[in-house]
């Protein structure tokens, strides 16, 4: 199976093979055979639409693939136990308007499991962390740079395996963008599997190992970011492939 | 099922019943339990004549039955559409529904969740509303007519037929859409149903009577039901329309899972 640069064939956090999403009207993703090893840091790159989103919602079992095999951490993608310890946040982020964070965080620890008691007793130190205040707002009067530290708050609850991000930097500010390259620097040095679709190539450059680029539903390139020796160096191999 | 799953799925019906008693929704439907009383003391109380004749107890309390029990069943039907338009709203299947389903969730299991979580406030409000009734019509006429209470389980089969129905609906239509169908359909039905029933019109072959039929009889379990309450409402045939409801409410059930665990998200 081909993979991706650097990617280990012994735990592969996303293995996938002759991937395929058909849209109908001849619209379709893939085929995408790849495989990103456990423990990496992958940059997913790409014009608007060229798949990323789509790709990630197959990952997750959100859309079923029309043809081919996916598989993460060695399960099946369709049981939902391979989905467990994989953290997500969406490229939209929103909330049910009348919503409070602790109902989202009670919800979200309930559903990973984690110990109801400690996080209720942690929670507002947690959320602290993300630059959010335990308060009995709902969700509706967050500024859109607070529900992104929400949601970034939520998905990496529990992303002990992986974490899957869909442009992490929107609507956040310098402060949380630091924030948020702090903690993804932390999750990648315990070896939990990283990958960030995004459209800010400056911004993955330093923390991603290797970078995926997609267009028009394929894989257009895959290589290691050691090869890039400066950002315009990067800019230059991306360009060229979805020219 | 082992525990996991389960406190999954009550961690979701917890937290989708949350808005449900927050918003101004069980405020306005605790206030529309007043319609409930009003035929009660107007009808029971005092002397009711008809042509100048005085009406009995017996003939009274058969039009309270009438009255009382066709607002209930209109209350919950109406504040069981609300629920189900604030549950499937514009953030059904987006943001967090995506983030739950992501979350090592099961798609059935999520779909039921989101339509237990209509139904427990649809049956505890139908409740409330029988139980006032009750309490209205003894403590107003002395009538200890509990017999009403049987009500609930015929009126939660509609209720169930109802959200199983929108469910389904919401895989292919948008919320605005079902809601306002519903609102044009079920009167149609209704009385259809009830014309059927106990005018013995519409009852005869014929492509109209024979679609509104083949459709969920919510008119006749409402008959069915105030029989039970009342001989003068019982007709013979009104039963089926309980085999036609629960038979409506498992394809809808079934289609629903079959197709949400398909669906493109």
């Amino acid at each position: 199976m081909p993979e991706t640069p650097g990617a280990s064939r012994v735990a592969a956090a996303i293995a996938c093979e002759g991937l395929e999403l058909d849209y109908g009207r001849g619209s379709r993703i893939g085929p995408l055979t790849l495989e990103i090893g456990a423990g990496s840091c992958v940059a997913l790159v790409g014009e608007n639409g060229a798949g990323k989103s789509s790709f990630i919602s197959m990952v997750l079992g959100l859309r079923p693939p029309t043809r081919g095999s996916l598989s993460l951490f060695g399960e099946h993608c369709h049981s939902t136990a391979s989905r467990r310890g994989i953290g997500y946040l969406q490229e939209s982020v929103d909330f049910p308007e009348r919503a409070r964070a602790q109902d989202l965080m009670a919800l979200h620890s309930r559903l990973t499991g984690l110990d109801r008691k400690k996080t209720s007793r942690e929670l507002e130190g947690y959320l602290d962390g993300f630059g959010l205040e335990l308060t009995s707002k709902p969700t509706r009067a967050y500024s859109k740079g607070m529900k992104q530290r929400l949601a970034l708050a939520i998905a990496m609850l529990d992303c002990k395996r992986m974490l899957i991000l869909d442009e992490p930097n929107s609507g956040l500010d310098p402060v949380g963008i630091a924030m948020l390259r702090a903690k993804l620097d932390a999750l990648k040095a315990e070896g939990t599997t990283l990958l960030i679709s995004t459209h800010r190539l400056a911004e993955v450059m330093h923390l991603a190992d290797r970078v995926l680029v997609l267009h028009q539903g394929k894989v257009a390139g895959a290589s290691p970011m050691s090869e890039f020796h400066d950002f315009p160096a990067f800019e230059k191999y991306f360009l060229e492939r979805v020219k | 099922m082992s525990s996991a799953p389960v406190m999954r799925l009550r961690a979701i019906i917890l937290f989708e019943l949350a808005p449900t008693l927050k918003g101004p929704l069980p405020w306005a439907a605790l206030a529309g339990l007043m319609i409930t009383v009003i035929p009660i003391r107007f009808i029971m109380v005092g002397d009711l004549r008809v042509n100048g004749e005085l009406v009995g107890q017996a003939l009274r309390l058969n039009y309270v039955v009438a009255i009382g029990y066709s607002t209930i069943a209109f209350l919950a039907t109406l504040f069981t559409l609300c629920f189900c338009l604030d549950r499937t709203g514009p953030h059904f299947l987006r943001n967090n529904d995506l983030l739950i389903l992501s979350r090592a969730v099961g798609r059935p299991q999520f779909y039921l969740a989101k339509m237990v979580s209509v139904l427990i406030p649809s049956l505890i409000y139908e409740s409330l509303a029988v139980i006032l009734f009750w309490e209205e019509l003894y403590r107003v006429a002395g009538v200890n007519l509990s017999h009403v209470f049987i009500l609930i389980l015929p009126l939660g089969l509609s209720m169930l037929c109802l959200v199983s129905l929108y469910f389904l609906m919401r895989n292919f239509l948008g919320n605005f859409m079902i809601f306002f169908l519903w609102l044009l359909l079920l009167p149609v039905i209704y009385v259809a149903n009830l014309w059927g029933i106990y005018a013995g019109v519409l009852r005869e072959s014929g492509a109209f009577a024979q679609t509104i039929n083949l459709l969920p009889q919510f008119g006749g379990i409402h008959a069915w039901s105030m029989g039970t309450v009342s001989d003068f409402f019982m007709r013979d045939q009104s039963w089926h329309a309980l085999i036609n409801g629960a038979v409506w409410t498992v394809a809808a059930l079934a289609a629903g899972l079959f197709i949400f665990a398909r669906k493109r998200l």
